[in-house]
């Protein structure tokens, strides 16, 4: 394809729904399955606890 | 309170197979509990859903305690909970998922708790938790910090002010502002 091809804009859904698939692995259509492991990947960041030698 | 003596069950290679499987196990538990709080065949209280979410806290951390990993607690349980629903509930207006009755948990999920949103808080007249969020054992201490959230933003989905506050907060960083006059007067959106 060309790079001087024209795209029709994409709807303020269509953008908002192409950001967020970016939290899910680009999957449009994430399962419950991706929202635990996004969820988990949320929890990981945030966990008190372990140093950062990966001690206790 | 996750306070099981069991001593560590495994050790090298076997402790590493046993933690993988432990986390999967423990994956698949909480993706069971999310099809429980997004398929649910009936509408979403507030009673019902806080009797939910208590079960699922205190089932999540049994099934790390049961195995010999006495480690995880109430407040690290509701972190992982909590941003699942939220998570589900952010896709489900766009249709990038199905959630039944996503109104009616809208109104009733909780605020996933963790130092950000803490930190937002506390400028708004929220007394602080007495540990670490992370560390929170007693599921009353959980919940009676998410009920002093319901009274004080009383009318509004607690999901709802955290969008809010949470965006105030980051923007507040990204400027490097103190804290001023915090309100949430203007309408949430």
């Amino acid at each position: 394809m060309s790079s001087n091809q024209q795209y029709p804009a994409p709807t303020v859904e269509e953008h908002t729904r192409f950001m967020l698939s970016f939290l899910f692995g680009g999957e449009m259509y994430p399962t419950l399955k991706d929202c635990v492991r996004r969820a988990n990947l949320d929890l990981a960041r945030t966990v008190h606890g372990i140093n950062g030698d990966g001690s206790r | 309170m996750p306070t099981s003596t069991w001593p560590a069950p495994f050790t090298g290679s076997m402790a590493t197979a046993v933690a993988k499987t432990l986390r999967l196990s423990g994956h698949a538990l909480v993706e069971r509990q999310l099809a429980e709080a997004t398929q649910s065949a009936i509408a979403w209280c507030q009673g019902s859903f806080d009797a939910w979410h208590r079960r699922a806290c205190v089932e999540l951390v049994d099934h790390f305690c049961e195995h010999g990993y006495p480690i995880f607690y109430i407040g690290q349980a509701q972190k992982w909970l909590n941003m699942a629903v939220k998570y589900a509930l952010m896709l489900q207006p766009l249709s990038m998922l199905s959630v039944s009755h996503a109104d009616s948990l809208r109104q009733v999920a909780h605020i996933p708790i963790d130092n950000f949103i803490l930190e937002a808080l506390k400028p708004m007249g929220v007394s602080p938790l007495s540990c670490a969020w992370s560390r929170i054992a007693d599921y009353e201490q959980y919940s009676d910090y998410q009920t002093q959230l319901r009274v004080r933003f009383s009318g509004l989905a607690l999901l709802d002010v955290e969008f809010r506050v949470w965006n105030m907060e980051s923007s507040r960083r990204r400027n490097g502002s103190t804290h001023q006059s915090p309100t949430l007067d203007a309408p949430l959106t």
